[in-house]
């Protein structure tokens, strides 16, 4: 961790890495104490379930000296390590991971401590038989309250650590004309049919349908907002949004410091073909939000909050009176994908009455699970320490925390892999403030398995960087439109949409 | 390079044994004016290197004498970490080496001498290249000092841009980058024919990306200089110019493809120094950029100059009016207000928990402080627990800050962070921490503060990644050494002397969700004037303090016997006694007259009375009284209540 010459050691470092790691891999130490404990590794990748197209599961051991580890699958071995670190080469990953599908990889790993070697318990990485979709996207956003320079959402390879920006704010305004980007959404895992937010300067709904990009105005005098929370239809050419009027307020001394929460909220269809908006649910003293499709299109699920404005002052100053008795349930309703009408809500999991709020309704791509987020109160849980992922198994109702998965830090953000056996979320773990993305194995019985961070090329690398990743989403191809493209795009004038009775 | 060593070569230069010893620069030898004014050159007995003494010792006396406190606070209020996801980071925009180099030696200034040496050495080499680049002979070397000095006067005339200057090493990295331009044109003015045009597009095409439009302005300058000793006649001789401005025109455009955070039309004038932000575009700041280009457009021109100037006095005069006006002009730019520095200085201390130098810096201001400084000097009053018999002994004030533009700065700017932390708000020192790193990029300063919130919040894994950031700074290393004592050992921090009071006061701190609405010294006091803790007798205090401040009597009153009671058998501290008197006068709800004032206090009282009594019967007015009571009242509590009326917090 010291780095004490002011030269980029970090190049010399990385050709000698290069150089290191097309050479021969350490050798063991002869002599060595053996300890009863697993290593202290970073991130922590002891007994986790892999997918086996992830890329190379580095890891640091931060207060060795040196860290040397022994991998075994099958009836072979392979060592890596060089300083603290552990960072194995793309192919020989790739070769490990063919080999070892379906199986369990052991792994020794060695440190070295004032000269002396230590081998620590072996801790198994067991390799899925099911892959993960091949690309995530995600916002990276720094931790703050109202500032937002410098946006962008990326993607990244899961395959390898190929990361690219989709969009990035600073490609139109900066400073006080700055732009607000958030909110990126895909049909059916494909990029094609994908849409993001711009907000302020120069703002709109980035839709793109079958590959061409436009930017859309979906306020109109009618709706509380333009659309905020977004939810593409599978297989229509529909998004459902809630239309939300947010504020936010700080905690003098709460560790969630920051509160987000909804004054007014509801739900809208937007039907891209006629550029139309609906009203799919208004209730008055509810507030509806986090639209979800079900696999088929049939059913809309979402979490709503009832609440009542019982004081005459200023609805946000009520909001923030009583944010502790805003508690969302979720609720479903059916869709007739001819009529595009909607049925009366029916409600799937209440919380409230366990005075709790759930949010984020996912359900799985088999269409037996509901993945949710649940916290003390409101709707905005990565700043809720507190805040956990729950799954239902919808056809008995029964709902259970993933318990490996979880952590005593926020877990929000979710997302189900397209073949159901990957979820990919934001979680706080690591120091409480900055949001990084876990995996997470989900068995057919929905069962959660041990959750493991997106692996970087450098182990450290989540200890430096600033910023946290959020709405994390699975893809199963990369954006081909290019962030200039979009920025062209953004320019333009928005096109209105329509309101529709 | 050494001094002499300039002089010889510049004597060879403008000799004709020079000339005659290297015949591949015979076409100069018709173009270059040095060649041809050998006369002046002799006649005349300037040397270079008395300029360059001189340009040094007013820059060291400029950098160090005046701004030492300054240049400390821009390195507190920068940031370079040795790692890859800063050096990436900075690479993200055309001319980020630039500003990766910038920063990394803005660390230097950690201890301002050497920061400033390093600056000093930079511009003597520009100087020097320069001569070479443009063949400058003794005669017109001074002119040679209007780029530097430009230079010189865009690091100390920032003013309060420094805390929302948005461009990394910003004080090395323009410096950095003229040396390199300059370079480069000297370089390719050595090359002739096809070696000079491929120069031109390696030059432009592979410079921008590290030097962004600073290697446009090298290419430009590059074709005036090939034009200008071109042999060619007609429209033949511009074809450099054609070329470059095609490649000026084009390159920055294919490298917008490249950058993912660049704005389409910035694309021309990516590096260039921009002072915008919201509300504000600052073009005084820019006035020195503006004078460096023209300064360089200017000396590929001299041979102009030389034709048309040639008398040994004319000379003289051009060299004493460009030398006394650098030296002039820097004076002016240089942003001296008295408030700004001792703002600086006053911050260090308070971070250092050199309180005693806080009420120092108060007593020997020069001037109406600023709210800043009087909230310091508060707090260093506070932790020394004196606010009680010394908060009104110091001017109590509110100049608003001085500025050059329309910059609007506020606290949450320039010290809210600290404020707050010293306030035990911790939650609040963490946001605008993180707010104006958001918006203005991270800081030691930053990093800082938020691994002690982290440590005291409770927060180790937060505090452990920042005290591991900044571990990879060159000189805050010992800094996070100390904090990591405390992660490694979290029961030290409540024995820690230095987070006694910052720790009691965060304890007591009660939970809301609330805004400051960035209005950093407002929320303060009502926050602290509200407090209802009965516990803790320095929270106690705090909160009778801030009562005292917002003038409110009904929150005075129940904290004032709360203090008492906490404090029983102790002597009450003058300025409670002074309130304590006042507002049982000015409204009977308290019935004072059983209470131990100290005698004196009640005379002095009758006394203030009666002066403002008196001076208001000879109908002067409020300001005027205040001013005529101010020499013997100014330090009581009453005429901070009468008559502190017009300060503006920011």
């Amino acid at each position: 961790m010291n780095n004490k010459g002011f030269i980029p050691y970090y190049v010399f470092a990385c050709i000698l890495m290069a150089l290191v790691s097309c050479g021969k891999h350490p050798a063991l130490p002869e002599v060595y104490d053996n300890s009863n404990q697993l290593p202290t590794i970073y991130p922590d990748y002891t007994d986790v379930t892999i997918p086996s197209n992830i890329a190379p599961m580095n890891f640091m051991v931060e207060n060795a000296e040196a860290c040397i580890a022994e991998f075994c699958w099958g009836n072979h071995s392979q060592t890596f390590g060089n300083a603290n670190k552990v960072q194995i080469p793309l192919k020989d990953w790739q070769n490990i991971m063919e080999e070892a599908k379906g199986e369990s990889i052991q792994v020794t790993v060695y440190t070295q401590q004032d000269k002396e070697w230590t081998r620590h318990t072996p801790f198994h990485i067991y390799v899925a038989q099911e892959e993960v979709d091949p690309y995530i996207s995600y916002r990276v956003i720094s931790p703050s309250y109202t500032a937002y320079e410098m946006l962008s959402i990326n993607q990244r390879h899961l395959s390898s650590f190929d990361e690219s920006v989709v969009y990035n704010n600073m490609l139109i305004n900066k400073g006080a004309n700055g732009q607000c980007i958030n909110c990126h959404s895909y049909q059916n895992y494909g990029t094609d049919n994908m849409q993001f937010h711009m907000r302020q300067a120069q703002g709109g709904t980035m839709i793109v349908t079958d590959g061409i990009p436009r930017k859309v105005n979906l306020k109109t005098p009618e709706t509380i907002s333009a659309g905020v929370y977004p939810a593409w239809h599978p297989t229509q050419k529909l998004i459902a949004y809630s239309t939300n009027k947010t504020g936010q307020s700080f905690h003098t001394k709460e560790l969630g410091k920051v509160e987000v929460f909804d004054s007014r909220s509801d739900l809208i269809l937007y039907d891209i073909e006629k550029n139309q908006v609906s009203t799919i649910s208004a209730e008055e003293n509810e507030m509806e939000v986090y639209p979800w499709w079900s696999p088929d299109g049939g059913t809309l699920y979402y979490a709503s909050a009832h609440f009542t404005y019982i004081y005459d002052i200023a609805e946000d100053a009520e909001v923030i009176n009583r944010y502790k008795d805003i508690k969302y349930n979720i609720y479903r309703r059916k869709f007739d994908t001819t009529n595009h009408t909607f049925s009366e809500p029916e409600l799937v999991y209440d919380a409230a009455s366990v005075g709790q709020s759930a949010t984020l309704p996912r359900i799985s791509p088999c269409g037996r699970f509901l993945l949710f987020s649940m916290g003390d109160d409101g709707c905005f849980h990565i700043w809720h320490p507190e805040a956990d992922l729950y799954i239902m198994n919808l056809a008995n109702g029964m709902v259970h925390p993933l318990e490996e998965a979880n952590s005593n830090a926020a877990e929000s953000y979710h997302s189900w892999s397209s073949n159901g056996r990957w979820i990919l979320f934001s979680s706080r773990r690591d120091d409480s403030n900055y949001t990084r993305l876990y995996l997470s194995y989900v068995d057919e019985n929905g069962k959660d398995h041990k959750a493991f961070a997106v692996p970087q090329e450098d182990p450290e690398y989540y200890y430096h960087y600033l910023r946290s990743y959020n709405v994390p989403e699975f893809m199963s191809e990369p954006v081909s439109i290019s962030p200039q493209e979009f920025a062209a795009a953004a320019k333009k004038e928005p096109i209105q949409a329509q309101y529709k009775n | 390079m050494t001094q002499s060593s300039w002089y010889i070569h510049l004597n060879e230069e403008s000799s004709p044994k020079y000339s005659n010893r290297r015949p591949m620069n015979k076409r100069n030898q018709s173009i270059n004016p040095f060649v041809k004014e050998d006369a002046t050159t002799r006649t005349i007995s300037w040397k270079p290197w008395i300029e360059v003494v001189l340009f040094a010792l007013f820059a060291s006396w400029i950098l160090v004498g005046m701004n030492s406190d300054y240049f400390f606070t821009v390195q507190e209020r920068s940031l370079f970490l040795a790692n890859q996801i800063f050096f990436d980071e900075m690479m993200a925009t055309p001319g980020g080496l630039l500003h990766w180099a910038g920063s990394y030696l803005t660390q230097f200034f950690y201890y301002p001498t050497l920061g400033a040496s390093l600056l000093i050495l930079i511009w003597l080499a520009t100087y020097g290249v320069t001569i070479k680049a443009f063949r400058l002979n003794h005669t017109w070397s001074h002119l040679a000092l209007i780029p530097i000095t430009a230079l010189l006067c865009s690091t100390i005339d920032l003013g309060y841009w420094l805390y929302q200057i948005k461009i990394p090493g910003y004080w090395f990295s323009e410096s950095l980058a003229m040396l390199i331009v300059i370079s480069g044109i000297w370089l390719g003015r050595t090359l002739r024919g096809t070696w000079g045009y491929i120069w031109l597009g390696v030059w432009i095409a592979g410079g921008y990306p590290i030097l962004g439009w600073y290697a446009l302005l090298g290419g430009i300058l590059m074709a005036i200089i090939y034009i200008m000793e071109s042999e060619k006649s007609g429209s033949q001789r511009f074809i450099p110019l054609i070329y470059v401005v095609t490649l000026v025109g084009i390159v920055p455009l294919l490298w917008y493809y490249h950058y993912n955070q660049n704005r389409l039309e910035d694309a021309w004038i990516c590096g260039f120094p921009q002072f915008e932000v919201k509300d504000c575009t600052s073009w005084i700041t820019l006035a020195p950029f503006f004078v460096m280009v023209a300064g360089c457009l200017i000396l590929p021109f001299v041979l102009v100059l030389q034709n048309v100037i040639k008398g040994r006095m004319q000379t003289i005069i051009i060299r004493t009016i460009v030398i006394t006006g650098c030296a002039l002009v820097t004076w002016i730019a240089n942003f001296s207000d008295y408030n700004y520095h001792a703002e600086m200085r006053m911050y260090r201390y308070a971070e250092e928990g050199k309180w005693q130098k806080i009420l120092q810096e108060a007593r020997e201001c020069k001037d109406t402080p600023t709210r800043q400084m009087v909230i310091l000097k508060n707090i260093a009053l506070m932790n020394l627990g004196q606010m009680g018999n010394q908060m009104f002994q110091y001017d109590n004030g509110g100049k608003l800050l001085h500025t050059r533009d329309n910059l609007t700065t506020n606290l949450v700017h320039t010290a809210a962070p600290m404020l707050y932390y010293q306030h035990g708000m911790l939650n609040y020192c963490i946001r605008w921490c993180i707010e104006n790193g958001v918006e203005y990029g991270f800081t030691v300063n930053d990093l800082k503060l938020l691994a002690r919130c982290s440590l005291l919040g409770g927060e180790f894994n937060a505090a452990k990644k920042y005290i591991n950031l900044l571990k990879l700074t060159t000189f805050h290393r010992k800094e996070a050494e100390k904090l990591e004592e405390l992660y490694n050992r979290p029961e030290n921090i409540y024995q820690s002397e230095e987070f006694k009071v910052v720790r009691e006061l965060h304890r007591y701190v009660a939970e809301n969700l609330d805004s400051d609405n960035g209005l950093c010294e407002m929320y303060l006091i009502h926050y602290c004037s509200n407090m209802t803790n009965n516990v803790s007798p320095l929270v106690q205090e705090v909160t009778l303090n801030y009562a005292l401040i917002s003038r409110n009597i009904q929150l005075f009153w129940p904290k004032f016997f709360k203090y008492a009671e906490l404090h029983n058998g102790e002597e009450m501290p003058i300025h409670y006694q002074e309130a304590a008197y006042l507002y049982g006068n000015l409204e009977k709800s308290v019935n004072i007259s059983q209470m131990p004032f100290d005698h004196k206090i009640i005379e002095r009282y009758k006394k203030f009375n009666e002066m403002v009594q008196a001076y208001m019967r000879q109908g002067m007015t409020d300001k005027e009284v205040a001013e005529a009571v101010k020499p013997a009242f100014g330090n009581t509590f009453w005429w901070f209540y009468f008559f502190c009326n017009d300060v503006k917090t920011y």
